[in-house]
């Protein structure tokens, strides 16, 4: 991927302008009116110098400043050679985002969904403030917890990331973060792969973890809508659990090195979803599953060794109210995956695809249990997937330096 | 064919760490021996990019080409006639241009050979110095002598062959210097002209993108009456001006000084960091094949403790087989003696000072002795350099002559003429190797590939393994002394990574107890299979390593329980 570029123009600005503070990039296009109001109500008080970046090439926003500091700023929105790969549009985003504020020497970069749902003073604040006072090198937020809501993230994302690189950190990636200036720096060159012709997504938490900087999480009352709602499953897997297990095989030499996790200072309190969440009916699901597991079979038994093929067989005999995935299992799966993914015995697409009916497994198995516990057993029961996922990494590491070895 | 000229663009290093070299795991292959793409029975640049693929799969990061000039071929290429070209049963200067890239683009570094002590009598140089008057521009690229009594004390290093370091040139009329081959007359690097064309030919392949240049045969550039011709003062300037001139010019450049000498004399190679980047550590690989066969880890340590420090941004290159016969030119009487008795029964596996057989059949096709010395190529200080088919277990042809029967084909499959070539197997450059153990029906990549416990597999994994550690590249190392002298043991250490590497030499089960006092506490982590070890205490570890059994041990600190601590 080659080094982001700016407009002559842009770059012109940003040498006359000298560093600033901050610069909060809105990952896509934005109204900028709504964009200018917005920011200059809620950033009274937080950073003496601001610019806020937006995509767009549009030259509405004003280089003077205005009284509080802030500077509009457009900056191209880079174009993804991957159509329909939503989160890789969201990882360029972020990127250009990153950028600019390395170019401008900012103190902090928050990076913000254009929905703008972000933009609120008491969110700006736990997000920005503990970089702009020193504490932490990046402060990823802690979006309230809903049962049924980004169930990616808890089955996969956000346990592997927590076992691999041993921070506590609830969304892996998000929308929202803010990260200082030699994080944002690392960020940027993180994304420059060579010989990788597309986008990687952006991993902050990890990142940062790796190279020891300090990483916090504000709790943000911050809902964004639905992401995926028109996108096709397989696609979304394909991007985000794609993605981290191409990180996994970069960082091979890191990760492999920590042992257990710690838990990471949260700033504001950790809310709770209001709404519960409507029943949700397994049996698609696990049928999607047990039919998988008849049509999928030679490329499982590819991917996973023979006891973890057994006990998938005894799975898929179960009635669906029966239907459990034990958390060991799955977390086995999944490091079953990220190794086939790596060593590339079969088309990626293929190993990735392979995966989803064993994903809606794992939601059947997981919204039956969660059925009608609150939201708060929920959460903990989560925490339990996760720590599953670090008990059982030694069998990750263990295969990936003899992929061979596996009963 | 391209010419030079069009390709002179100056083109960047392909390395972004300017260590990549420590780091690095080299595989080193002559382009005739690996692919024929064009079924002529040699091998060539296209049938090489066509196998790339499998040397990433192996996880060699950097490939060491032997040389591929225009030559006449009477020293397998190490005889140039022309520096700057590539010989036409390769390929052409864009065929190399096109390897480069790929090999760049698949993340491989690539070092070729600058053999500038000599070159073939064919070289115009030399045929313009026989018949230029004495005392010329001309005449003086080479060293003559009107007398072959001069240098006395120089050593002869191929004693199979050549009766003296003088021969004899009827157009001349006068003796010519050679230290190897008669047929490779020395240049004359007290001409500065000589030292000038020789950076032109540097700058020419560096301009291409190489990362890395071979010197071949460097402690002998510089000749003194009195000396042994070897490692003078007059040499390491010669080499302080090429590594000058790289400083200069490129960045993330490497070179590699080949000096069969004792580790003291390699020792200057390194400069102030200002001669070669890296030197090969020959008087390791004969002893560590002593120690496996007399089960004592002492000729290994001795060799260690004789081994002075280096530059820190400066790295041995460590090997077991190469292309050349192990040779024995660096142990004593009597140890090249038992090295004789114990790795070359038949008198003709022997030449010049050496043996010539590749790995597998020096270590009677013992997958245990072979996976042993291969932990220790990994995991001693240095980059490890691996010699195309050893990592299959390729045998090797004793009946051919000089040291061809190590360079025969390289087994891709059972298919005819191994895979290597479709051509007519009498056209073949070298016969492929046919026999019962050895053959290529029998040991072959395609074979290896699909066989999850093969020797291939064993050597990916256990790459893929070293590379995870920057400790065996770059870090310290320290010989604990357990009293049983079949154990070697000792610790790797690094930026905080710490390795405990233990190796039982004996073809039976060894007890050991290690001195393992300032590591208590900390718990050792079997690095193959990532299992935990019961905790080092107070007195001695007790071990017990099964025959030519081996340990990676990564001495982790416990993890205090993080589950309680509150987020606040």
């Amino acid at each position: 991927m080659a080094a982001i570029e700016f407009p002559e123009a842009l770059q012109k600005r940003i040498e006359e302008s000298g560093p600033v503070d901050l610069v909060i990039g809105v990952t896509g296009p934005a109204d900028v009116e709504e964009l200018r109001a917005k920011a200059t109500a809620a950033l009274k008080g937080i950073a003496a110098k601001t610019v806020v970046a937006y995509a767009g090439t549009a030259e509405a926003e004003s280089a003077d400043a205005s009284a509080e500091g802030i500077q509009l700023a457009a900056y191209p929105m880079p174009e993804n050679p991957v159509s329909l790969a939503f989160w890789l549009d969201v990882a360029a985003a972020q990127r250009s985002v990153l950028a600019l504020a390395a170019a401008w020497q900012a103190r902090a970069c928050l990076v913000m969904h254009n929905d703008l749902a972000a933009l609120e003073p008491a969110v700006l604040r736990l997000l920005t403030e503990p970089v702009l006072d020193g504490k932490s090198d990046l402060v990823m937020p802690q979006y309230p917890f809903g049962k049924y809501e980004g169930l990616i993230n808890k089955s996969l994302l956000a346990p592997l990331s927590r076992a691999l690189y041993g921070k506590r950190v609830r969304f892996p990636v998000a929308f929202d973060y803010c990260a200082g200036a030699s994080a944002a720096a690392r960020l940027v060159e993180s994304g420059t792969v060579s010989g990788q012709s597309e986008t990687p997504l952006l991993w902050p938490a990890n990142e940062v973890a790796i190279n020891g900087g300090r990483i916090s999480q504000a709790a943000v009352d911050v809902h964004h809508a639905a992401q995926t709602d028109d996108l096709d499953l397989s696609q979304v897997l394909t991007e985000l659990a794609g993605s981290l297990f191409q990180e996994a095989e970069t960082n091979a030499a890191c990760w492999q090195r920590v042992r257990g996790s710690q838990a990471v200072v949260c700033y504001g309190s950790a809310g709770f979803a209001k709404n519960d969440g409507e029943p949700v009916d397994a049996r698609p699901m696990v049928e999607s599953f047990v039919l998988g597991s008849r049509n999928l079979e030679e490329v499982w038994r590819l991917v996973m060794p023979p006891a973890t093929m057994l006990e998938l067989r005894r799975l898929a005999r179960l009635e669906v109210e029966q239907f459990r995935l034990p958390d060991a299992l799955w977390a086995r799966i999944i490091y079953d995956f990220a190794l086939a993914h790596r060593m590339r015995r079969m088309s990626r697409t293929h190993v990735l695809g392979a995966m989803t009916p064993l994903y809606l497994g794992w939601v059947g198995s997981y919204t039956q249990e969660v059925g009608s516990a609150t939201v708060e057993e929920a959460d903990r029961r989560v925490e339990q997937l996760a720590r599953a996922f670090e008990e059982q990494k030694p069998y990750f590491v263990s295969r990936w330096r003899w992929p061979e070895r596996a009963n | 064919m391209a010419t030079g000229e069009a390709l002179r663009v100056k083109r960047a290093g392909s390395a972004t760490d300017p260590l990549w070299y420590k780091d690095a795991v080299f595989y080193e292959l002559h382009v005739k021996a690996f692919c024929d793409s064009n079924n002529d029975g040699i091998g060539d640049f296209q049938g090489l990019i066509q196998k790339l693929n499998y040397i990433v799969d192996l996880g060699a990061t950097c490939i060491w080409l032997l040389p591929f000039f225009p030559s006449p071929l009477r020293d397998d290429g190490y005889d140039i006639s022309d520096y700057m070209s590539v010989h036409p049963s390769y390929g052409t200067l864009k065929d190399f241009q096109q390897f480069l890239n790929v090999a760049h683009e698949r993340g491989l570094q690539v070092m070729i050979e600058l053999v500038v002590n000599h070159t073939s009598d064919q070289h115009p140089w030399f045929q313009a110095a026989r018949h230029a008057p004495p005392g010329s521009p001309e005449r003086d690229f080479y060293v003559w002598s009107d007398t072959d009594q001069r240098y006395k004390d120089a050593r002869i290093i191929f004693t199979d062959t050549e009766k003296s370091n003088w021969s004899w040139d009827p157009v001349a009329h006068a003796y010519y210097w050679h230290r190897f081959f008669s047929h490779q007359p020395d240049l004359n690097f007290d001409n500065p002209r000589v030292l000038e064309e020789v950076l032109k030919v540097l700058r020419f392949w560096l301009d291409m993108g190489v990362d890395a240049l071979r010197l071949d045969a460097v402690p002998y550039l510089v000749e003194r009456d009195g000396t042994n011709c070897e490692n003078l003062a007059e040499t390491h300037a010669v080499i302080k001006a090429m590594r000058a001139a790289i400083d200069e010019g490129y960045t993330r450049r490497m070179i590699l000084a080949e000096a069969n000498q004792p580790p003291a004399n390699v020792r200057p190679y390194f400069g102030d960091a200002d001669e070669c980047h890296m030197a090969f550590h020959f008087p390791l690989m004969p002893r560590i094949y002593m120690a496996l066969s007399q089960e004592d880890r002492l000729p290994i340590t001795d060799i260690m403790a004789q081994t002075p420090e280096i530059p820190e941004s400066c790295q041995w290159g460590l090997f077991l087989r190469n292309h050349d016969e192990l040779t024995l030119e660096m142990v004593t009487g009597d140890e090249r003696d038992y090295m004789y008795l114990a790795y070359s029964g038949d008198p003709r596996m022997r030449i010049n000072v050496g043996i010539r057989r590749r790995l597998a059949p020096l270590l009677d096709n013992n997958r245990g002795r072979i996976e042993l010395l291969n932990s220790l190529l990994f995991s001693f200080p240095g980059t490890p350099i691996l010699y195309y088919g050893d990592e299959i277990g390729m045998g090797d042809n004793i009946y051919l002559g000089d040291r061809n029967g190590v360079r025969t084909p390289m087994q891709w499959s059972g298919d005819r003429n191994a895979g290597f070539s479709r051509s007519n197997p009498a056209r073949l450059y070298s016969p492929v190797i046919m026999d019962a153990i050895y053959g290529y029906e029998a040991i072959n990549v395609e074979a290896q590939d699909a066989d999850p416990s093969s020797l291939l597999n064993w050597m990916r994994n256990m790459i893929a393994l070293r590379k995870l550690f920057k400790v065996f590249g770059r870090g310290t190392l320290r010989f604990l002394e357990p009293a049983n002298r079949k154990i070697l043991a000792y610790l790797r250490e690094y930026n905080g990574e710490q390795v405990l590497c233990v190796a039982n030499l004996s073809r039976v089960w060894q007890p050991v107890q290690l001195d393992l006092s300032g590591f208590e506490g900390l718990i050792p982590v079997e690095m193959l299979g990532y299992v935990e070890f019961p905790v080092i205490g107070e007195g001695y570890y007790p071990l017990t390593l099964g025959p030519y059994g081996f340990l990676w041990l990564e001495l982790q600190t416990p993890t205090a329980d993080a589950g309680d601590e509150q987020e606040s």
